[in-house]
């Protein structure tokens, strides 16, 4: 059985089983979008559980309209956001400082980023994905992490196709140029 | 057939790199990119985007398996009712809450007392205020650091170049040298009255050595076998901060040696803290700034400018950020 159709079952006859079925088959989804999304694995699971406790609560509200999985990215995406916001100062000196350090083409001192990247291209394209605001970086994290299709991405982040093909169109253009003028500068 | 616009033509584009493409709309496209170079190029980057995005996501970001154990443990936090602190973790976090509470009035004490050797009196150095509302530095006027709230956020280094950075207000009367009158009002109103100038004039090169004092850049035990090769303890520094209690931008000007005092700065482990364990990064903007000649300024004026303007900004987000000024450091 489909997971939506086994969900929607449950969800009518059984509230804690149907909560089990969503935890047990969508927690470490869920996690993986919120750790894309804040790039932070313990606020990722903080977002990831308070996504199910805001599911618990609000079960009996949910239409069926979309699956369980798009209907819990929706809310998952909308925690990120909101940690997003308040990380925004923080983001903003980085990106000076990143800005700064890429205009003089010097190295900042090593951090937790850098360690993990394999190579130099991982890391002209995180330099690029970087340059993305919040909303192009989550459209290319959508399509191209999670693996989503266009309406899907419409749905979580809650706006037509057409400006999910509009974002993604502009996210592509931005990393390609980015990404151009890293090669140029080598 | 009806011909595609760019627009659709893009959407047909990003439907097929998922292979979502029905036979009639890759029919279409294909026809559309046959006579549009612009489309073509298009569907190269994206497809030049794809594998390298994925494959970097992927390894930034693996996959996660979870355990029944780990699930069954998420379960039971969903599932009980207003996320209830159990007892013990109740207790532990009121103790907490009052450890930190004492150590804020400890601090708070320790910072309001007035210290023998007040390091603005002392460094006889000009000292201002802006609001952060996107202005550069040093345009209106303010506190001292001997007043500054004792909580910053984060310390942030930087090295600039004497000739890029925005004028600095002119040397500070004779009030701030005054022995008789280290407090920080009297402080203050000398500095109220530099601001109120109409025109500051710049405090660059030797002169700001001068303002200095000969005291200045004393290597510290506490930090200077943490202090980077490429820092001397006798740069300059420029520090903004901003507090998240009050609207008040600090800048204050000395040398790196005295603004580390100034901080507390110590040495741990090969890492320059301050506080609790919060550490200090030195960031450069122009090189090798550091050392007996200024080199020119790589980079036009406007540059630093405009980033001082955006620092300015962050400024009201709680931010402290430090300054290093490349004034050359005395013969």
């Amino acid at each position: 059985m489909h997971h939506t159709e086994q969900f929607q079952k449950l969800r009518q006859t059984n509230h804690a089983e149907a909560i089990e079925f969503l935890v047990v088959t969508y927690y470490a989804k869920v996690f993986d979008l919120a750790r894309a999304m804040l790039d932070d694995a313990e606020e990722a699971e903080d977002v990831a559980q308070e996504t199910f406790m805001a599911a618990n609560r609000q079960l009996a509200k949910f239409r069926g309209e979309s699956s369980p999985k798009t209907w819990l990215f929706a809310i998952a995406t909308n925690l990120s956001r909101s940690r997003l916001r308040k990380r925004y100062a923080y983001h903003r000196l980085q990106q000076t400082l990143q800005s700064i350090q890429a205009v003089f083409g010097r190295q900042s001192s090593p951090s937790m980023e850098e360690a993990v990247m394999d190579n130099q291209l991982d890391a002209q394209l995180w330099a690029a994905v970087d340059t993305l605001s919040d909303n192009h970086r989550l459209t290319i994290i959508l399509r191209y992490r999670q693996g989503l299709p266009i309406a899907e991405i419409a749905k979580i982040m809650e706006v037509k196709e057409g400006t999910v093909h509009s974002r993604l169109y502009y996210a592509h253009r931005q990393l390609k140029a980015c990404l151009l003028t890293a090669e140029e500068d080598e | 057939m009806m011909k595609l616009s760019h627009e659709q033509a893009r959407q047909l584009i990003h439907k097929r790199t998922m292979n979502r493409l029905g036979e009639g709309e890759e029919t279409k496209l294909e026809q559309h990119l046959l006579g549009c170079g612009i489309c073509r190029a298009y569907t190269a980057e994206v497809m030049a985007l794809r594998a390298p995005l994925q494959g970097a996501f992927e390894r930034r970001w693996p996959e996660t398996r979870r355990s029944n154990h780990d699930l069954a443990k998420v379960l039971r936090r969903v599932e009980s009712p207003g996320r209830v602190i159990p007892a013990p973790q109740l207790a532990m976090g009121f103790l907490a809450f009052l450890a930190i509470a004492l150590l804020g009035l400890y601090v708070t004490l320790y910072f309001s007392a007035p210290t023998p050797e007040p390091a603005v009196a002392d460094l006889n150095t000009p000292t201002f205020a802006s609001q952060p509302t996107g202005e550069t530095a040093g345009e209106t006027a303010g506190e001292t650091i001997a007043e500054m709230p004792p909580t910053p956020h984060i310390t942030i280094i930087q090295h600039s170049t004497a000739t890029s950075l925005p004028p600095l207000p002119p040397s500070p009367t004779s009030e701030a040298d005054d022995p008789a009158s280290p407090t920080p009002v009297l402080v203050e109103e000398s500095v109220t009255s530099h601001a109120t100038a109409t025109e500051p004039a710049p405090l660059m090169g030797e002169a700001a050595i001068e303002a200095g004092g000969a005291v200045e850049g004393t290597l510290s035990e506490h930090w200077s076998n943490c202090l980077p090769d490429t820092v001397l303890a006798t740069d300059r520094a420029r520090g903004i901060r901003s507090y998240h209690d009050t609207d008040n931008v600090t800048v204050v000007e000395m040398q790196v040696a005295d603004y580390l005092d100034s901080l507390n700065a110590r040495c741990e482990n090969k890492q320059l803290l301050y506080e609790v364990n919060r550490a200090i990064a030195f960031y450069r903007l122009a090189r090798s700034c550091v050392g007996v000649a200024p080199p020119p300024a790589p980079t036009p004026d406007s540059y630093v400018v405009q980033d001082e303007a955006n620092i300015n900004q962050l400024l009201s987000q709680n931010y402290t950020v430090i300054l290093l000024v490349c004034y050359p450091p005395p013969p």
